[in-house]
C-alpha cells in the first residue's frame, strides 16, 4: 500500500519545513521516493497543509485503577453546550468528563493528531489493569513506566544497605514482568512514610520505619536504570509537589542524581518559591536555567489550563494535604500492595484565584526560558493540570505572544503585578512545536522510528491545514494516517489499525530472570505480598493476544 | 520478554482468588470448603458432557440464538459477568443491540458504588492491609465467612493482631480468624450503629460497652483497616452506611491512618470493565446519538451514546415494565451471560421471558431459554479476574482443565457479535 501525500510541507523540527515536497507512505513506513517497480494507490494533493509525525505525550494519566477510579467518582457528564453552539463541529467539544472514557480518550487524541501515549504511573501490582485499559483504548500505542520508589521491600533492601547489584536486578524484574517502557519515582519514599502517618518528607529526612532517604532512593533507583540502559532515564516525581519553596527540594533532587540522566514529570508543580504577596511565587527561571545548562535533563510542563478537572496522583502525602480544596468536595485516596497509593481530587482552576493564575504563568515560564524544545516536552499532566484536548489551546499559547497576553490580563492582580511573563516574548515556531510534541518526546524515550519523518520511520503522520490560529489548526487535523493507513479524515473516524504496546530493552535482560527465579526472593515477595511475584507478572503472549504488537525501544547508548 | 515466565494458578472460587499452589502440588489439600463443593459439582457436570455434545452443533445453536437476536428490539442484558473478557462482550453486545445492561442482583454493589459517587472514600488493598495494620475492625457475621472462608487467613501475617468483629458472629464466625491467628473480640451489635459507636470510641466518649476497648485499640494502633462487604452488611439504606463509615475514617486520617477494605464480588469485574468503556459502572442503556439531543447524563460513545441512571437501568425494573402478560405481543428478550457455576436464578426463569443463557448450567426446565452451555471463568480458559478489592487483576487458571471443548463464555459473545 503506497500513498503520497503531494506539495506538502513537512515538519518534524529537523527538516527545512519552509519547503514543499512529496512524502510517501510505504507499507506502514514513510519514504522520500516510490520503490522502483511500484505505483502509487492513492495520492493525496495537499497544498497548504503541513504534515507533522503523529505526536507523542510522555505523560498523560490514561490507564490503570487511579484513572478508573477518577472516572467513577465523575462520572460522565453532559457534553450539550458546545454542540448545541457548534453541531457541526463536534470534535470541539468539551470532553464528557476530565477523564473520558478508552474510546474518547483514544478518539480525542487521535483528533488532535496524536499516535502513541505513555501512562507514567503504572503501579506493579496494576500494571495488567493499566495495560488492559490501554489495550481498550483505540487508535493508540501506549506504554506505561512501572512505579517504584515505595516499594517496602525495596526500602527495606537499601535501609539494609543491598548492594546494588540486587537491587538492579530487582528493578529489570520490575520492568520486564510489568510490560514497562521507563521507570518513574513518585516523591520517593514519601507515599510509603505516609502510610506510617509520617506527613512530610523531605529530600534527606529518614522514613520512619527504615533508614532511608529520599535521596538515597534516587540514588540506587538512576544507577540501576543506567545500569540497565534503559533509554529513558529515571521519571522523576520531585518530593513536595504544589508547596511554596518547593524549589529547594526540586534543585537538591537535580543535585542527588549527581549528573545522572533524569527527566522531572510536570515541572511546573516543582518550581514555586515562596516570596511574593501571598507567600507563593515563581521560581520558573531557576529551574529553567539548570535545564538549560544541562544536556543531562529534559521535562515535562504538566501546564495548567483553567477549567474543571481532577488531579491524579500516586502521591497520597501531597494529595490527602489539598483534600480541602477537591472541587466538588470529594475525594478518593488508596493504599495499594505494599508498593504506593493513590489520591484523586476534583479540582476546578480558576483565573481569580491567585495561585492558579500564578500556577498557569509558572508553565509558560518554563516553556518560554529553556532554550531548547527537544528538553522541554508539552504537557498537562493530563488531567492534573487540565484534560490533553487543550493541547491546541496551549499550543496556541506558546506560538502567539498577543494571545497570551490577552489571557494575562484576566489573571489575579497580583500575578500580573508580580509575574514575568510579559517580558518572555518568545514565540514558538512551528518548528520547534514539533519538537516539544513529537521528536523530543520520542528522543528522550529512544523511540527511534517515531516522532520524526525521516526514510523508514513509522507512517504514523497527521496532516494540518496551515491556519494563522494554531488552536483551529491543531484542534482538527485534515488527515491522520497510522502505519500508512488513513484513520481520522475532516472529522470522520476511519479504519484502525494494529495496537502495538512498547516495552523497554534492557541491557542483560537476563538479570530479570535472575531475579525471579531465586526462591530467596520469591520467598521475600510472598513473605511481603502473601503471593507469589508471578502473580501480577504479564506474559507477553498476553499483550500479544488479539493483534496486539511488542515494541521495544532501545538501549541508552551511554 | 523472550522467555515464558511462571504462571501462578489461582483458584477462581470467590474474589480472593486464593493461590493453589505450583503443578505438582496437592491442589485439592489447598482448597477451602467452598470451592470444593464446587469442584464437586464441577466433576458432576463434566460426567454429562455427553449429554452436552448431543446438542445440535454449536453453530447451528449459535445461528439459532443470532435469529432471535435479530428480531429484538427490547433487550436486557444481565448475569453473572466476571472476567474482564466476558464484561468486553457483553458491553459489545449491549452497544450493538442498544440494550440495558446491568448485572444480576447488583443492588448491594450499586449502594456501595453511588456512595462512593457521592463522597468518594479512603480504602486499602489486601496485601497493604495484611502488612501494615496493627488493628483489623471487621463487619459483618458469619455470612461474610461463608462466601469468604479465606479471608482471615489471606489478612494474617502471622503476628497476633486484634480484630474487632462487629456485627453478628457465630463461635463458627469466629474460628477462622482465630486459627488465623488474630487476637479476636467479637462483639454482637446493630450494624446500622456502628459508625456512630466508632466516632465515640475515636473521641474517648463513651465511657463503658465494647467501645472502651475499641477506643484503647485504635488510639494504638499505627494502621487500622475496617473491612466490609456491601452484600453482607444486610442493612437498609446501606448506601447512607456506606457514606457515615467513609466519614468516620475520612476524620481518623486527619490524626492518625486508617484505611477500609470494601470487598466485592467478582462481579466487581464487570464494574471495572464497564468504567473504562463507557465512562460507568453498569446499569446503562445504549442509544442512538443525535447531536442537538444530548442530554444530561449521557454521553456519547461509539457509534451510539450511553445513558447512566442507576435507579432506572436495572434488570428487575426492566422486569417490571414488562409484564408476562404482554410476552406474546412484544419482541423483548433476555441475554443471561453467566461465568459462574451457580444455576440461572428462579426469579429469571419464572418471568417467563425469552432468554438466550449463556451459562455453564443447563437451565432446569424451561423452554423459552436457548441455552449456550460455556466454561464458567477460570475454569479450562484463562480468565483475567479482579481482586475483591479491585487492586490487581489477575489471570485466573485452573489447575482442573475440564471439559475443553465447550466455548468460553467470551467466545460465546464474539461469536453473536460476528456478521
Amino acid at each position: 500500500m503506497i500513498v503520497q501525500l503531494s506539495q506538502v510541507r513537512c515538519c518534524d523540527g529537523r527538516v527545512d519545513s519552509t519547503q514543499v515536497r512529496d512524502l510517501f507512505l510505504v507499507d506502514g513506513l514513510l519514504a522520500d521516493t516510490v520503490p522502483r517497480g511500484s505505483k502509487v494507490d492513492s495520492e493525496y494533493r495537499l497544498p497548504g497543509h503541513v504534515v507533522l509525525p503523529g505526536g507523542i505525550d510522555i505523560h498523560t494519566h490514561i490507564g490503570g485503577g487511579k484513572v478508573n477510579l477518577a472516572r467513577l467518582l465523575l462520572p460522565s457528564r453532559s457534553v450539550d453546550s458546545a454542540i448545541h453552539q457548534a453541531p457541526s463541529k463536534p470534535w470541539l467539544a468539551p470532553l464528557s468528563c476530565p477523564v473520558p472514557n478508552t474510546w474518547e480518550t483514544g478518539r480525542r487524541y487521535i483528533q488532535m493528531g496524536y499516535t502513541t501515549c505513555f501512562e507514567p504511573a503504572m503501579l506493579p501490582a496494576g500494571a495488567r489493569h493499566a495495560h488492559a485499559e490501554m489495550r481498550d483504548t483505540p487508535w493508540l500505542d501506549t506504554g506505561g513506566y512501572v512505579l517504584l520508589g515505595n516499594e517496602r521491600m525495596l526500602l527495606q533492601w537499601i535501609a539494609q544497605g543491598a548492594p546494588q547489584h540486587l537491587i538492579t536486578d530487582y528493578v529489570a524484574w520490575m520492568i520486564r514482568s510489568h510490560a514497562a517502557c521507563a521507570v518513574k519515582v513518585v516523591n520517593a519514599g514519601g507515599i510509603d512514610a505516609f502510610k506510617f502517618n509520617q506527613r512530610h518528607l523531605d529530600i534527606d529526612e529518614t522514613h520512619p520505619i527504615f533508614e532511608v532517604s529520599p535521596r538515597r532512593i534516587l540514588q540506587v533507583l538512576s544507577t540501576a536504570v543506567s545500569e540497565l540502559g534503559l533509554a529513558h532515564p529515571l521519571h522523576v516525581h520531585c518530593s513536595n509537589l504544589g508547596k511554596a519553596g518547593n524549589i529547594d527540594s526540586t534543585l537538591a533532587t537535580i543535585d542527588a542524581l549527581e549528573g545522572r540522566r533524569m527527566h522531572i514529570a510536570h515541572a511546573q508543580y516543582h518550581c514555586y518559591g515562596n516570596d511574593g504577596p501571598h507567600g507563593f511565587s515563581s521560581a520558573a527561571h531557576l529551574l529553567a536555567d539548570r535545564v538549560n545548562a544541562s544536556n543531562q535533563m529534559t521535562i515535562d510542563v504538566g501546564q495548567v489550563l483553567f477549567g474543571q478537572t481532577i488531579t491524579l496522583s500516586a502521591d497520597t502525602m501531597h494529595q490527602f494535604e489539598n483534600r480541602k480544596r477537591a472541587n466538588p468536595r470529594k475525594t478518593v485516596f488508596q493504599d495499594i500492595e505494599c508498593q504506593a497509593g493513590c489520591g484523586a481530587l476534583p479540582f476546578r482552576y480558576r483565573q481569580s484565584q491567585y495561585v492558579h493564575s500564578l500556577q498557569w504563568a509558572i508553565g509558560l515560564e518554563l516553556f518560554l526560558r529553556i532554550n531548547d524544545p527537544r528538553k522541554v516536552f508539552l504537557t498537562t499532566d493530563h488531567p492534573n493540570g487540565g484534560p490533553f484536548t487543550g493541547y491546541p489551546h496551549l499550543i496556541r499559547l506558546l506560538m502567539d505572544y498577543d494571545f497570551r497576553m490577552s489571557i494575562f490580563e484576566q489573571l489575579h492582580p497580583d500575578v500580573q503585578k508580580t509575574s514575568t511573563l510579559p517580558q518572555l516574548k518568545r514565540q514558538y515556531t512551528l518548528d520547534e512545536i514539533a519538537t516539544a510534541t513529537r521528536s523530543g518526546p520520542a528522543a528522550a524515550l529512544g523511540l527511534s522510528n517515531r516522532g520524526t519523518l525521516r526514510p523508514g520511520s513509522l507512517a504514523d503522520v497527521a496532516v494540518y491545514r496551515i491556519d494563522s490560529d494554531p488552536e483551529s489548526m491543531f484542534s482538527n487535523p485534515a488527515m491522520v494516517f497510522r502505519r500508512g493507513k488513513l484513520v481520522y479524515r475532516e472529522g470522520r473516524f476511519l479504519e484502525d489499525s494494529d495496537k502495538t504496546t512498547i516495552v523497554a530493552e534492557m541491557r542483560d535482560r537476563e538479570r530479570a530472570e535472575d531475579w525471579s527465579t531465586s526462591k530467596e526472593h520469591q520467598q521475600l515477595w510472598r513473605d511481603r505480598y502473601g503471593y507469589s511475584p508471578s502473580r501480577t507478572a504479564i506474559r507477553r503472549d498476553e499483550l500479544l493476544s488479539e493483534g496486539r504488537l511488542v515494541e521495544e525501544n532501545q538501549v541508552h547508548a551511554s | 520478554m523472550s522467555t515464558e515466565l511462571p504462571v501462578a494458578r489461582f483458584c477462581t472460587c470467590c474474589s480472593l482468588l486464593c493461590e493453589t499452589g505450583s503443578e505438582g502440588d496437592n491442589f485439592g489439600a489447598s482448597f477451602c470448603s467452598r470451592r470444593n463443593r464446587e469442584l464437586d459439582a464441577i466433576r458432576m457436570w463434566s460426567e454429562h458432557r455427553e449429554t452436552l455434545s448431543s446438542l445440535s452443533t454449536w453453530e447451528s445453536t449459535l445461528d439459532e440464538a443470532k435469529a432471535r437476536l435479530a428480531k429484538t428490539t427490547d433487550f436486557l442484558v444481565t448475569g453473572r459477568m466476571r472476567s474482564v473478557d466476558t464484561s468486553r462482550g457483553a458491553l459489545r453486545i449491549a452497544q450493538r443491540h442498544r440494550a440495558v445492561l446491568d448485572p444480576w442482583e447488583s443492588d448491594a454493589a450499586f449502594e456501595g458504588i453511588t456512595a462512593f459517587q457521592r463522597v468518594g472514600a479512603a480504602t486499602v488493598s489486601l496485601a497493604e492491609a495484611r502488612d501494615i495494620s496493627e488493628l483489623l475492625i471487621v463487619v459483618g457475621g458469619d455470612p461474610l465467612m461463608e462466601d469468604y472462608p479465606r479471608l482471615p487467613a489471606a489478612l494474617s501475617r502471622g503476628a497476633s493482631i486484634p480484630v474487632l468483629l462487629l456485627g453478628s458472629w457465630s463461635h463458627a464466625g469466629c474460628k477462622p480468624w482465630l486459627d488465623a491467628g488474630f487476637d479476636v473480640l467479637a462483639i454482637d451489635t446493630q450494624i446500622s450503629n456502628i459508625p456512630r459507636s466508632l466516632s465515640e470510641a475515636s473521641a474517648y466518649a463513651s465511657i463503658a460497652g465494647w467501645e472502651s476497648k475499641a477506643s484503647q485499640w485504635l488510639h494504638r494502633s499505627g494502621y487500622t483497616t475496617v473491612l466490609w462487604s456491601m452484600k453482607h452488611l444486610n442493612i437498609e439504606h446501606g448506601d447512607l452506611w456506606y457514606e457515615s463509615m467513609m466519614g468516620w475514617v475520612a476524620r481518623e486520617n486527619e490524626t492518625r491512618r486508617v484505611g477500609a477494605l470494601v470487598w466485592s464480588d467478582l462481579e466487581s469485574t464487570f464494574h471495572q470493565v464497564c468504567t473504562w468503556w463507557t465512562g460507568f459502572p453498569g446499569r446503562i442503556r445504549f442509544g442512538e446519538v443525535r447531536f442537538g439531543e444530548v442530554r444530561f447524563g449521557e454521553v456519547r460513545f461509539g457509534e451510539g451514546s450511553v445513558q447512566y441512571d442507576p435507579s432506572r437501568f436495572t434488570a428487575q425494573r426492566w422486569l417490571d415494565s414488562h409484564p408476562t402478560e404482554q410476552l406474546t405481543s412484544s419482541s423483548s428478550l433476555i441475554l443471561w451471560i453467566d461465568d459462574s457455576f451457580e444455576d440461572l436464578p428462579t426469579a429469571l426463569l419464572e418471568s417467563g421471558h425469552p432468554c438466550i443463557a449463556i451459562s455453564p448450567r443447563a437451565p432446569r426446565s424451561d423452554t423459552s431459554v436457548l441455552w449456550l452451555p460455556s466454561l464458567p471463568a477460570g475454569l479450562g480458559c484463562d480468565s483475567e479476574l479482579f481482586r475483591g478489592d479491585n487492586a490487581i487483576l489477575v489471570q485466573g487458571q485452573d489447575p482442573y482443565l475440564i471439559a475443553h471443548e465447550l466455548p468460553p463464555t467470551a467466545q460465546w459473545l464474539k461469536g453473536l457479535i460476528e456478521t
